[in-house]
């Protein structure tokens, strides 16, 4: 909310800077987002140039059209010969004139000018000049009673400073001048008075006579009042109060409608005035819309109601949305001369949920949607009569009708010393405590162990003893409160096994040569056909979002290969062909209960040139057994053992990839070389490869930390072995068949070359393995060994065909 | 070399001859001159040697001396992976409490609007609660808006002393240069007897200082949230400027790190403790927002655009 400091000061005494000001009220929860200065450069020099003048005489100028010379009495002994380009201005007139040296509100300097040939000293002002109206076409005549030479400044804030505050959603109080103020007043130690009292002349007739008020929904409408004013003259508004609602962040309109937005800035309390002779039947009623009732706002917008929203109707049908925004047909306009101007006090919640249905906020409404106060309801009813009376000319119908479905209700909480110690951590006075309630509006009484405190009606947020701690801390001060520490007692801090071993991943593909992304973790919709996945494949079946921001970020993603290529893409898109990227972050598979399974996964995708680019053209091709070597990697520190099987996954290419399994069979994920059709679908023109594994079955299926064996005692014997087999036997089960043969004294048996060619026959590979033997308790001979290798390529041969390579 | 050899040490060498005729000497003269003839040929086998040496050395030295390469090239490519800069700062944040006897908790991304706002204290009618602000997944499930969640779960599985931290991501509906959908933060509770707002301020000093620099200053304001009473707003004196006022800090000399406060009794009665015997304190860092200010990173949306020229820099 805006606040002029000149409004604030009409409320309270601020002694202290703008700045001191801001900062206080920062460090007592009312943020102050900033202070900007209005209308001209406030420093004193400058203020002087401002002032009334009274136009003596006023001619045409000799050689242009459309400027006058006029001669201006600004208190001076001798008038001033003032160039003006306005076309009303007239001898007679009182203006606002700026003397050379003056600068004006967007800086520019005003200097002893010739015009024309016609010198001219100084500058007759407009209301856009000074920044009152958006354009004026003329200058700004003055009230006839201003004396020439006074300064404007004594008239009118045409300087000012504007706080900007950000009142908290429990402070609706904060939200006017007023009640700003009561802060001030409170949070800087001065007194504030709060009394509001606001005499006007009233009428012999009574409001009575011309309307009746009904409220059928209580529940939503605690209070509804309204007073009649007549014959009022619709024109502009005073200077004072124009700058008021400008500086304020409003716009003037006319009186009527200024004198409103003026009571709601001053007093927080919003006002609707009603043409009366739309009120159709002299009745007000105050109900819950029909469905499908429509009705056109203010706005001009045609809007249909449900029956949840309040609205103001007349005997035939709704003419408001109560709180929210008036409609077109009961408008006040520049023809109107009778108000029924009304004051009420909605339910917060009610107009919340009218707003969001109807995507509509303003002024009154932001300020409904936290309650208000309903003792605000009559004093601002009465300082707008009286605006009414003093500035409209109208007369104001005797009596209010008002409607109170609630009666008043001020709370009383108990408040314990010692909580405030136990809270706070810092023993505050007894004394201190009843001086910060009091100066809020609380009434204390102390019976010798607690205070009893009633809070005023306008801070319906003090329910608990805790909130009265609450304020008690910000006033006293949070820069009061020792920092301390707690003693940590029983208990100790660290990560968790499964969180130290995710860092550990992370760390091995970071130490791999990847960089680590985070993508979105909903995703759009079409992902699942940009793969190609089976229409029955479960990873189509993702948690959608009810309300997503946009088609792409409307489902969950039930895997985090769509993000990595879509990362891949836009990296390629820009040249960064070099992609080798991992992500570490959650799936979300829908499931039988309320909440979805989110499981862990981690996948890795590597496009462009692996070791490329250098200067030594060392070469390093990407390719299923890249990816093969990283995941590998992640088993060996994780000390767990998978199964690589061929299998298809409609993304990879079909002959080379795999699934990969735990001993236990479980499924743990996938690697391989992406399809090239899903390559050609997300613009990657190098070859790609991918793996996806879900972590913690990974977790489940290693054995934690690698337990010793002594591998320093005996040597290890290793004997190299060529075994020709055919090519479909894959060489994981010439490994196995080797390692079950060979038992516990083969210790390691590792596949050193591949060869297929003219030395061997057609549709056979011959592959080269390293076996390592080792015995626990001795060294192994020659003769042991070489018996237990004879044992071994015979089992190849019985169970794969394989033979001896000569 | 070789002609040296041969000719004091060959077959035909005229020491060799000596020693090899030495059967033909009287018999009283052949141990001396024996003797003799072995120093000699030692002394000379020896001289060979050393000369030998000399030389070899002298080839390699030269060898090497032609071998040179630009020593300025770079280096054969080792791959460099970078942790993303979220990562890296979560895990910053967690050693820091780690250090102050904190564990580590998680807990779903997808929950309920039980745990999200209901046990937070965060009434039905609240606006943090709409359509607008939340994603819904269905009526009484959402994208969790905080992490705060986890420490309601947390309460609910254990008595006091509680000391948690709860890294991970959270979701609000907005998405301007300021805020995308989604975003973590780490937000920690402590609950025993006896704890105070002095030890939030004193707690959260430390972590400031830690992750800041030992000389940064921290404020707090108050401020409102639904699960705390009283709320703070948290700030750290600026880190470029020293509190003198700059661009970063908007002229201020503070910089707005995170949200806290005294965990409210209401939330205690959510999860059974009694709020007359425990008190506890609660906050709530964004992470972005932390690397942010360390890094310099003045944009929120590079965190989740995942360009490699971003990546790359941490
Ligand atoms: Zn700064």
């Amino acid at each position: 909310m805006k606040a002029p400091l000149s409004w604030l000061r009409e409320y309270v005494r601020i002694d202290m800077g703008v700045e001191e000001l801001a900062s206080r009220l920062a460090l007592t929860g009312t943020e102050v987002e900033r202070v900007s200065d209005v209308g001209v450069p406030g420093d004193e020099e400058n203020l002087k140039r401002f002032v009334v003048g009274k136009i003596v005489e006023c001619e045409r100028h000799p050689d242009a059209d459309k400027l006058s010379v006029c001669t201006v009495d600004i208190g001076e002994e001798e008038p001033r010969i003032i160039v003006c380009g306005a076309p009303n201005v007239a001898t007679g007139q009182t203006v606002a004139v700026v003397l050379p040296g003056g600068i004006m509100p967007d800086g520019t300097r005003i200097r002893d000018a010739k015009l024309r040939g016609v010198p001219s000293a100084g500058m007759i002002l407009s209301e856009a000049e000074l920044g009152l109206a958006a354009k004026s076409p003329g200058t700004m005549e003055l009230p006839e009673d201003w004396t020439a030479g006074e300064l404007l400044i004594d008239r009118f804030a045409i300087s000012d400073k504007v706080l900007e505050v950000e009142v908290t959603p429990n402070r609706p109080d904060c939200l006017s001048i007023r009640g700003l103020a009561r802060e001030i007043a409170a949070v800087t130690g001065v007194p504030f008075d709060e009394e509001m009292v606001f005499p006007y002349p009233v009428d012999a007739r009574s409001v009575e006579e011309d309307i009746a008020i009904e409220v059928r929904d209580p529940d939503l409408c605690p209070r509804y009042a309204g007073r009649v004013i007549r014959g009022v003259t619709t024109a502009e508004s005073p200077l004072w109060m124009k700058a008021c609602i400008s500086h304020a962040g409003m716009r003037p309109v006319s009186n009527v409608v200024d004198v409103t937005n003026y009571v709601l800035w001053s007093l927080g309390q919003p006002l609707h005035a009603f043409d009366l002779h739309t009120i159709r039947g002299g009745r007000i009623i105050v109900r819950r819309a029909y469905p499908g009732e429509e009705l056109t706002t203010l706005d001009n917008e045609h809007r249909v109601l449900t029956d949840d929203m309040l609205v103001i109707a007349d005997a035939e049908r709704a003419s408001v949305i109560a709180g929210v925004m008036g409609g077109l047909d009961s408008e006040i306009t520049e023809h109107t001369t009778d108000i029924l101007l009304e004051g009420a006090i909605f339910s917060g919640p009610s107009i919340m949920r009218t707003e969001g249905a109807l995507g509509l906020r303003s002024e009154a409404s932001t300020r409904y949607e936290k309650g208000l106060d309903p003792e605000m309801v009559p004093p601002a009813l009465d300082m707008a009569c009286r605006l009414f009376v003093e500035l409209c000319g109208g007369t104001v119908s005797s009596g209010t009708v008002d409607v109170r479905t609630k009666p008043p209700s001020r709370r009383r909480t108990r408040l314990r010393p010692s909580r405030v110690a136990q809270v706070l951590g810092v023993e505050i006075l007894r004394s201190e405590i009843v001086e910060i309630l009091s100066r809020l509006g609380c009434s204390v009484d102390d019976d010798g162990e607690s205070l009893t405190v009633l809070a005023p009606s306008y801070r319906g947020d003090l329910e608990r003893e805790i909130d009265l701690i609450e304020e008690i801390c910000r006033v006293h001060g949070l820069e009061q409160i020792p920092p301390a520490l707690p003693a940590r007692r029983s208990g100790r801090g660290g990560l968790t096994e499964t969180q130290a071993r995710l860092r550990l991943i992370e760390d091995q593909l970071m130490g791999a040569g990847l960089s680590q992304v985070i993508t979105y973790s909903f995703r759009d919709e079409k992902w699942p056909d940009r793969l190609r996945l089976e229409p029955g494949d479960p990873r189509r079946t993702g948690v959608r979002i009810a309300n997503p921001l946009s088609a792409d970020q409307s489902v969950m993603r039930t895997s985090l290969l769509p993000g990595l290529l879509a990362t891949a893409e836009s990296n390629v898109a820009v040249r960064e062909e070099r992609v080798h990227i991992f992500e570490l972050g959650r799936v979300y598979q829908p499931s039988e209960s309320v909440l979805p399974d989110e499981k862990t996964f981690a996948a890795i995708l590597v496009t462009g040139e692996w070791e490329g680019d250098s200067w030594l053209r060392s070469e390093s091709v990407v390719d299923y057994y890249l990816i093969k070597g990283i995941v590998e990697r992640i088993c060996k520190v994780l000390h767990c053992r998978l199964d690589y099987q061929p299998a298809w996954e409609p993304f990879l290419h079909p002959g080379r990839s795999a699934v990969v399994c735990a001993a236990d069979g479980r499924r743990v994920g996938w690697l391989g070389e992406i399809h090239p059709l899903v390559l050609q679908e997300y613009d990657l023109r190098a070859p790609a490869v991918a793996a996806e594994v879900d972590v913690s079955v990974l977790l489940e299926v290693s054995s934690g930390t690698g337990s010793f064996k002594d591998l320093l005692a005996y040597p290890v014997v290793e004997q190299d072995l060529a075994l020709v087999v055919d090519k479909s036997v894959p060489a994981a089960a010439v490994m196995a068949c080797l390692q079950r043969a060979g038992g516990a004294l083969l210790e390691d048996v590792a596949v050193f070359d591949l060869y297929e060619g003219d030395q061997v026959p057609v549709g056979r590979k011959s592959l080269a393995l390293r076996l390592s033997f080792r015995a626990p308790d001795r060294t192994l001979s020659d003769a042991e060994v070489n018996e237990l290798r004879q044992v071994m390529v015979r089992k190849v041969e019985e169970e794969l065909g394989g033979r001896l390579r000569a | 070399m070789e002609a040296a050899r041969v000719r004091f040490l060959g077959r035909k060498a005229e020491l060799v001859l000596l020693l090899r005729t030495i059967s033909e000497l009287p018999v009283e003269e052949r141990p001396e001159v024996g003797r003799v003839g072995n120093l000699v040929r030692k002394a000379l086998e020896g001289a060979l040697e050393t000369r030998r040496g000399e030389l070899e050395d002298q080839e390699l030295a030269q060898g090497l001396s032609t071998d040179q390469i630009d020593v300025s090239l770079p280096g054969r490519r080792s791959p460099v992976g970078h942790l993303h800069l979220v990562a890296q700062t979560q895990r910053e944040i967690e050693d820091i409490f780690i250090g102050m006897g904190y564990e580590v908790v998680t807990g779903p991304e997808v929950e309920t609007e039980y745990y999200n706002f209901e046990a937070l204290n965060t009434p039905a009618d609240h606006p943090a609660r709409s359509l607008h602000d939340t994603f819904f997944v269905r009526e009484g499930v959402v994208l969790r808006t905080q992490t705060s969640p986890v420490q309601v779960r947390s309460m609910e599985k254990q008595r006091p002393p509680v000391y948690v931290i709860a890294p991970g991501k959270t979701y609000r509906r907005d998405s301007d240069a300021t805020h995308t959908p989604m975003f973590h933060q780490v937000e920690g509770l402590v609950v025993d007897e006896g704890i105070t707002l002095a030890h939030l301020k004193g707690t959260l000093e430390t972590f400031a200082r830690a992750m800041f620099g030992a000389d940064r200053k921290v404020r707090l304001r108050p401020h409102f949230f639904p699960f705390t009473e009283p709320s703070v707003e948290v700030d750290v004196s600026c880190m470029v400027c020293d509190g003198a006022g700059c661009r970063l800090c908007k002229r201020s000399g503070w910089l707005e790190i995170l949200g806290a406060g005294m965990v409210d009794p209401n939330v205690f009665g959510f999860v059974d403790y009694d709020p007359e015997i425990y008190t506890g304190f609660a906050f709530g860092v964004g992470i972005e927002r932390v690397a942010m200010l360390k890094h310099g990173v003045n944009d929120l949306r590079l965190f989740f655009e995942n360009d490699l020229r971003f990546l790359r820099q941490f």
